[in-house]
């Protein structure tokens, strides 16, 4: 695998976006397809959101590390924080055809993040790491 | 984000525009509570200048599906940009709402169904 691109970023309301730029220039360098760029810039926003929202340690600061990947036809991002220990996928996959009155609004983003990528993975080792994989083959027609 | 408001035979429609994410999200909950606080029923949202929206732009539409349905309210979506219908098939939300291809359509589908 190749060795990955590290990006480092203070927790705080421009984390999104400067996470959103490291992954522009990884998936240009890349040459990845707009389609899965697309599915990762979703998927990435989401989790680094969420990182945002519920991630900082109780001292207020904080910081997360993101690192991106290609690895042949696969793209793997981990995302790492120094939060409370939190799965984001204990969670069960929602049923997509529930209605209305079933569906909580807690939790729509890893709903998403789980149908937008191949292969989601979290492992605590003091950290809180997340590891999101996409094929980049097989979606071609499948984005906007 | 900013979100235009008008009144179409007697719908009233917001139009949001720029990204819903979770930064800008609590502008649109703020808005859609004033609009049905003040007693509007019949609310269209025009998606035309979206052009991201995140969970946290669906909960506030969730939010916002149920409060309508427990007021008998009707609330019709439309205008979705091919990103944003992508995200609303992917959460599984395209059945859960009334959805049209445009404004127009959208408000013909209220003065069919009044």
């Amino acid at each position: 695998m190749d060795p990955a691109r590290h990006t480092h970023v203070a927790i705080g309301e421009r984390a999104p976006g400067t996470v959103a730029e490291a992954l522009d220039a990884f998936c240009l360098a890349e040459q990845v397809p707009p389609d899965v760029r697309w599915r990762l810039q979703v998927a990435l926003d989401e989790v680094v959101a969420n990182v945002v929202s519920h991630g900082a340690p109780a001292d207020g600061a904080g910081a997360l590390d993101v690192w991106f990947r290609r690895d042949g036809s696969i793209v793997e991002i981990t995302v790492a924080d120094d939060g409370p220990a939190f799965n984001p996928l204990e969670r069960p996959a929602r049923d997509l055809g529930r209605p209305l009155e079933a569906i909580q609004p807690g939790g729509l983003g890893i709903v998403l993040v789980r149908a937008l990528m191949d292969e989601v993975r979290y492992e605590r080792d003091g950290r809180n790491r997340l590891t999101l994989r996409k094929r980049i083959d097989g979606h071609s027609a499948d984005h906007p | 984000m900013d979100i235009q408001q008008t009144t179409r035979d007697g719908v009233t429609v917001l139009a949001p525009a720029g990204r819903i994410d979770t930064t800008t999200s609590g502008r649109l909950e703020e808005s859609v509570r004033r609009t049905v606080d003040d007693g509007v029923r019949d609310l269209v949202i025009d998606f035309s200048n979206v052009e991201y929206i995140s969970s946290a732009g669906l909960r506030v539409l969730l939010v916002l599906a149920k409060r309508m349905r427990d007021l008998q309210g009707r609330l019709v979506l439309c205008g979705m940009p091919e990103s944003v219908r992508q995200v609303f098939r992917l959460a599984g939300f395209m059945p859960l709402f009334r959805i049209e291809p445009s404004q127009e359509a959208a408000l013909a589908s209220l003065a069919t169904r009044a």
